[in-house]
């Protein structure tokens, strides 16, 4: 069996809460993307799923525990140093806000020549030390290779737009630019974290496009996080959906949206606007990241809750499919080994008992 | 017959741009150009497009936050004349305002309560436990509790936020709420909530609503009737589910196309709008669409695939913007030849329309000598197309809702 590109086993992130506490914002994620795939991270503000991401690279200063294994090494255990090699060259980042990735007082040039500049000191200390005799080709001024990659991110005209200023260039411009910096290094994976929720929807198909182009071209991985079942929909090979810090369910982009298993999954369905069926809310506040509930996370507001699901630790990831293995994979007890999945499409009352959460701030 | 609750008419939002030491002024952006349209009581009107077509602009002026340049508000059969304080006060009684940012619109140094409160003692009510029974009772009806008064901004969520603010907009018992892309900022789990409490609210109040916003799928949800907004003008406007079941005007298609749809079987395919949204200091003439229309009009006389035309198109707006010497100097730089110029514009080496071939070879063989001006010129006379030289009005399709583009001209006549 060949490895994965990227593999996430049992990671856990903590942070220290204001109280003291211990926040585990990422608590027990596996995962796996391959070359040239699309996993999409779903999920809603404090799921953790941009601490996941974030934390590959140790862009966050949390306690990691588990195991990311990226090319033959477990990330986690790798130096400040050695990171910094991994940045850039093997995984790169799209950020949500394409205003504050890139620096106001450098032109968008400069700043993309540094990347080229940067990646290629990399590639000269570990790479060809040795004198290899012919340097017949002779590669590229950064300047040109930085021109080529405006280009190929379609930007109109790259040569006159290398020395303008971020501010001169639309948002949707500016994220194409970021994506061009994400690109200088040439690497294996694009991690990208709702880079275009900040973008208007025409803008938006334009970055999809362009995002789902690069990754046939570069037959680079991708993992792309984002709220909006819509977008994942348009991008996703694999899903998998997080709730406070644990997987709900993943699976195939077509097993997600044909048959969403997890009542988490069908409760994000039902909040999608604009697409008939009645807007259903999920009922309750988000959990307290400081005391999360007992058992299933998502089940005081699940409608579908019995008591077993505040019991123990979150479920295991069940066979969404009862007939056999597949990877369609759910974290609800209604698919373990003493419960029906199909008393889950049972008609339930929509306002249950446990859908009331203690709110942050009462004392009693 | 009736007034509407809120009538706009060919409102007018122009910003100068100015020089110099005198401030001469040398340019405007005309942020709103000639806006008109209704509100009416327990009716939810959404005013859609993308980022810089005004709409923002047009919540602004209409609620006198902005002096307009030109047009007419009126509110109830009265014109919103903002200049006098009385009617000023009793205009701002009547609407309510909603903003995207929940969190910027709280004073992070007051409890919730205070901060719904406000407008009850501005417009003088000093009765401090009427007050208190007022924002109790409303910040219940919100989906808040009586007890969230003592509590400040930061110990709320987002969405809770956006529910508070709700519950201040409506504290003077409004007519019209103004909801300026009230859940751009929110999770989509939380905006279904604050979406079916508008839908609730209005029903509770009889409320008006003008729901600004970018995203086709939350104007689906909740609005009545929607106006689509392009660079600062209605290009077409009708029932929602009419508009959007059948869209009249390419933009409204191209809109309706870019959301994603939550199938991944359905992964969109049509042609996507290139560019982004043109300056509004310099609209484009005619249709103001027409720089990146996919369904743009062919001149007449030639015969091009659609796809093709829009290209040659690209290239003269492309041409068209370019300060003299931009352009050229990086056409001419390097080996770029007149088949360079037709890769980067998606322009076939052949056209099918062997005249329409003539004309663009003659053009593009200026442009590789480095004759740019030639170049536009030619391509301007032979290939202009209605779309670039009429501005077309907002009129009656087949459809029976009404949308501004040259496609309906001829059923008209």
């Amino acid at each position: 069996m060949t490895d994965s590109l990227l593999s996430v086993r049992n990671f856990r992130a903590r942070f220290d809460g204001e109280t003291g506490g211990d926040i585990w914002a990422v608590d027990g994620v596996s995962f796996d993307v391959e070359r040239g795939e699309t996993v999409c991270l779903v999920g809603e503000s404090g799921s953790g799923k941009t601490v996941t991401c974030e934390a590959l690279t140790r862009l966050v200063s949390a306690d990691l525990d588990g195991e990311i294994r990226f090319g033959g090494r477990n990330l986690l255990g790798l130096s400040e140093a050695q990171l910094r090699e991994v940045r850039g060259a093997e995984i790169a980042h799209v950020f949500q806000n394409p205003q504050g990735a890139l620096d106001p007082v450098y032109s968008v040039g400069e700043q993309l020549r540094e990347a080229v500049e940067r990646n290629r000191d990399d590639l000269g200390e570990s790479g060809d030390s040795g004198e290899s005799g012919d340097s017949g080709e002779s590669p590229d001024s950064p300047r040109e290779v930085a021109i080529d990659l405006l280009d190929q991110v379609g930007i109109p005209e790259a040569a006159t737009r290398y020395d303008d200023y971020p501010h001169e260039f639309s948002g949707g411009q500016k994220q194409r630019v970021v994506i061009a910096l994400a690109l200088a290094g040439d690497p294996d994976l694009l991690v990208a974290d709702e880079p275009t929720t900040a973008l208007d929807v025409t803008i938006q198909a334009q970055i999809l496009d362009l995002l789902g182009e690069l990754q046939d071209d570069r037959d680079v991985g991708v993992l792309f996080v984002t709220h909006d079942l819509g977008v994942a929909a348009q991008v996703a090979d694999r899903i998998v959906v997080m709730y406070a810090g644990k997987v709900m369910e993943r699976g195939g982009v077509s097993q997600i949206f044909d048959s969403p298993s997890h009542p988490y999954t069908r409760a994000l369905f039902r909040c999608l606007p604009g697409w008939g069926s009645a807007l259903d809310p999920i009922p309750g506040d988000p959990i307290d990241p400081a005391d999360p509930p007992g058992g299933c996370r998502f089940h005081p507001r699940c409608s579908a809750a019995v008591p077993e699901c505040g019991e123990g630790e979150q479920p295991d990831l069940y066979d969404a499919d009862s007939q056999g293995e597949s990877d369609h994979r759910v974290s609800c007890v209604f698919y373990g080994p003493d419960r029906n999945p199909a008393e889950l499409d049972a008609e339930r009352p929509t306002t249950p008992e446990t859908a009331r959460v203690p709110k942050e701030g009462d004392d009693d | 017959m009736t007034d509407s609750l809120l009538s706009v008419r060919d409102l007018k939002k122009h910003y100068p741009i100015t020089e110099g030491p005198l401030r001469k002024e040398v340019g405007r952006v005309r942020a709103v150009d000639g806006v008109s349209f209704e509100v009416e009581r327990g009716e939810t009107v959404g005013l859609v497009g993308e980022s810089g077509c005004g709409k923002s602009t047009v919540a602004t002026t209409l609620m006198g936050l902005e002096e307009p340049t030109a047009g007419r508000v009126s509110f109830d059969g009265v014109a919103a004349d903002r200049r006098d304080s009385v009617d000023r006060r009793e205009f701002r009684r009547r609407v309510g305002m909603v903003f995207q940012d929940p969190t910027s619109s709280f004073d992070p140094r007051m409890t919730i309560g205070e901060s719904v409160a406000e407008p009850l003692s501005i417009h003088g009510l000093d009765d401090r436990a009427r007050r208190r029974e007022i924002v109790a009772d409303l910040l219940e009806r919100v989906g808040l509790s009586a007890e969230d008064a003592e509590r400040y901004p930061h110990q709320f969520s987002g969405g809770q936020k956006q529910r508070a603010a709700l519950a201040r907009a409506l504290v003077l018992n409004p007519d019209l709420l103004v909801a300026d892309e009230p859940v751009s900022a929110l999770d989509v789990s939380v905006q279904a909530g604050i979406l079916s409490l508008l839908d609730d609210l209005q029903r509770e109040f009889d409320l008006g609503i003008l729901l600004i916003s970018h995203d086709m799928s939350v104007v689906r949800e909740i609005c009545d009737r929607v106006a689509v907004m392009y660079l600062g003008e209605i290009v077409e406007t009708g029932p929602t589910e009419e508009v959007l079941a059948d869209p009249q005007h390419p933009y409204t298609r191209a809109l309706v196309s870019s959301v994603p749809a939550p199938d991944p079987s359905q992964r969109a395919s049509e042609a996507r709008l290139s560019g982004d949204v043109p300056s509004p200091s310099d609209p484009p003439s005619g249709c103001r669409f027409h720089t990146r229309c996919p369904e743009i009009i062919q001149p007449e006389g030639y015969d091009f695939d659609q796809a093709n035309w829009r290209a040659v198109m690209d290239l003269r707006v492309a041409l068209g913007d370019s300060e003299d010497g931009d352009f050229e100097g990086e056409l001419v730089d390097g080996e770029v030849r007149a088949g360079g110029i037709r890769d980067r514009f998606g322009i076939p080496d052949e056209l099918g329309d062997e005249g329409a071939e003539a004309v663009l070879s003659e053009a593009l063989d200026s442009l590789a000598s480095g004759d740019s001006e030639s170049a536009r010129d030619l391509l301007g006379r032979e290939f202009e197309t209605v779309c670039e030289r009429d501005s077309p009005e907002l009129r009656e399709t087949e459809s029976g809702h009404p949308a501004a583009c040259h496609l309906h001209d001829e059923r008209a006549e």
